[in-house]
């Protein structure tokens, strides 16, 4: 028979029964803690971060160059909305997070960049809240052990408690010894916590896990509140994923806080144009157009609607040729939208008219 | 009871705790011995411009001319600096080496715009004016404060920049090439 067995079949009735409950107790912080690494594991494989995180991340690392102590993403200065919009163009546009960055240091300087780099002295920014965690954890579980198990007592040294150790259950040993580590002298454990004592450290410890992690949802939720930008974003990505009522959704929630915002809302209207709503998405373009008349998209858009969808031709003809007077600064951007244009003016049934 | 030495629990935990001082001290020191950012003066410095392309308060687009220096200096007409500094622009615009260069005010706050129009034509401002309705020039170049200018030479880069007041002088040596041109 095992030593654990021994000392179970030796145990009193009470002290056995402790020992089961310090068993369940363990068992349930453990599968608590397997739990919470679990699922933050499994949200981290299964949502990588999407673009509309990307900008997040990176405007919530970037301080606003015009505003004292907020980063881009707090910030609704002028120049923090137009860094915003400036990372979400080099998103769209394929950057890596890792360009983005450079391109903002290059402009602004290394320490506009709130979050430290992984590299150097900055390194210890990251490494000393671990160590600093891991010596706390530590502590805790040192401090829980020794309560749990007993202050070591002195006696015969046997390798297992005596049984003496379960007549002074619950009692305190108050001699010098008991303060002492790797003593040689020590060696039977004096349960020092009743077991009310520890079924409310277990229960304490759910309930930490459980409070911390409602504050971090908290945070987290509060960090998805969304800028512009940020919806912008959502909205493309979820008209890339072919659900344009949730694409929509995002556009009116950005419309909401932007009711100027001309891309937002071409881009909602093509989306009612792709529903078959093509006067409502005509409306909408008109709109957008009112609002920025060197939109290129909104011309595009709404020369696709007149020629496709209206049969007007020729207003199609004058949407594409305004898009071309406005095509943007980026070169492979300008490109895309040239051939664009060039394609559809080149359709039949619009080329060579007029 | 034996007298084998006793390593009190006390005086670990305070050698744990210095330990995890001296490296938050020295992780202080290493940090505030950080190059300090340079965003200030020279970010771009010797880096390619962005691209300049801007719409006037006239309606006119401007783009830059590859065949001579660029000047652009971002203002706004509450920013008392940039106030001082435009007899200086002025000047520079209206000296012979001035007229070889294109110089570029970017009317940096857009809720300033009717009030820099009104102090560009009441000051003899004559170089273009153009807006930034998206913040996308100032981003490009870094502004992060009033008066900014920004020297692009004709390959495209840029010769220099400055966060403050110009003078004539800083603009004429910065717009003239340090090695003669071919």
């Amino acid at each position: 028979m095992s030593d654990a067995r021994l000392q179970d079949s030796q145990d009193s009735p009470l002290q056995g029964r402790s020992r089961r409950a310090d068993r369940v107790a363990w068992l349930v912080i453990a599968l608590v803690l397997i739990a919470s690494v679990s699922i933050a594991l499994w949200r981290g494989i299964e949502n990588p971060a999407t673009d509309g995180e990307r900008l997040q991340n990176l405007a919530s690392a970037l301080q606003c160059p015009t505003c004292n102590g907020l980063s881009v993403l707090q910030s609704e200065s002028p120049m923090a909305k137009a860094s915003r919009e400036e990372i979400a163009n080099q998103i769209a546009s394929g950057r890596s997070d890792g360009e983005i960055r450079t391109f903002f240091v290059e402009r602004y300087g290394e320490k506009t960049w709130v979050v430290p780099r992984k590299e150097g002295a900055e390194l210890l920014v990251w490494t000393i809240p671990v160590v600093l965690g891991v010596l706390l954890l530590g502590a805790c579980v040192l401090y829980v052990r020794r309560g749990w198990q007993g202050r070591r007592a002195g006696g015969p040294r046997n390798g297992s408690r005596s049984s003496d150790a379960s007549d002074s259950f619950n009692s305190v040993d108050s001699s010098g010894a008991s303060d002492s580590v790797g003593v040689p002298k020590v060696d039977s454990l004096t349960p020092m916590w009743s077991p009310r004592k520890k079924l409310v450290v277990t229960v304490g410890f759910v309930v930490a896990v459980v409070v911390v992690g409602g504050i971090m949802v908290v945070i987290s939720r509060e960090r998805d509140a969304k800028s512009p930008e940020i919806l912008m974003m959502q909205a493309s990505e979820r008209a890339r994923n072919n659900e344009p009522l949730d694409a929509i959704k995002a556009y009116d929630e950005l419309l909401a806080q932007q009711p100027s915002n001309a891309r937002a809302l071409a881009r909602r209207a093509w989306l009612l144009r792709l529903a078959g709503l093509h006067h409502e998405a005509k409306d909408g373009l008109d709109a957008a157009l009112r609002l920025d008349q060197t939109l290129v998209e909104g011309y595009y858009y709404r020369a696709l609607l007149r020629f496709e969808d209206l049969g007007d031709a020729e207003g199609a003809r004058s949407d594409a040729a305004a898009a071309l007077r406005y095509l943007p600064d980026d070169a492979e951007a300008s490109k895309a939208w040239r051939e664009r244009l060039e394609g559809l003016m080149g359709a039949e049934g619009l080329s060579g008219q007029g | 009871m034996t007298d084998a030495p006793v390593l009190p629990v006390r005086s670990t935990f305070r050698w744990v705790a210095l330990g995890v001082l001296a490296v938050v001290v020295l992780a202080v020191i290493l940090l505030s011995l950080r190059p300090s950012s340079e965003g200030a003066t020279g970010g771009l410095v010797g880096k390619r411009a962005p691209e300049f392309r801007g719409v006037s308060v006239d309606g006119v687009e401007v783009l830059r001319n590859p065949k001579s220096y660029l000047v652009v200096n971002f203002f706004a007409s509450w920013c008392v600096p940039c106030r001082d500094e435009h007899p200086e622009l002025v000047r520079f615009a209206s000296s012979e080496h001035g007229r070889e260069v294109q110089l570029v005010a970017v009317a940096f706050d857009q809720a300033d715009v009717a009030s820099a129009t009104k102090f560009f034509v009441d000051n003899h401002g004559t170089w273009p004016l153009v807006t930034d309705p998206n913040g996308k020039l100032a981003v490009g170049f870094g502004v992060h404060g009033l008066p900014a200018t920004f020297v692009v030479d004709p390959d495209g880069v840029v010769a220099a920049q400055l966060l403050g007041r110009v003078t004539e002088t800083w603009l004429v040596e910065a717009t003239t090439p340090k090695v003669p041109r071919a």
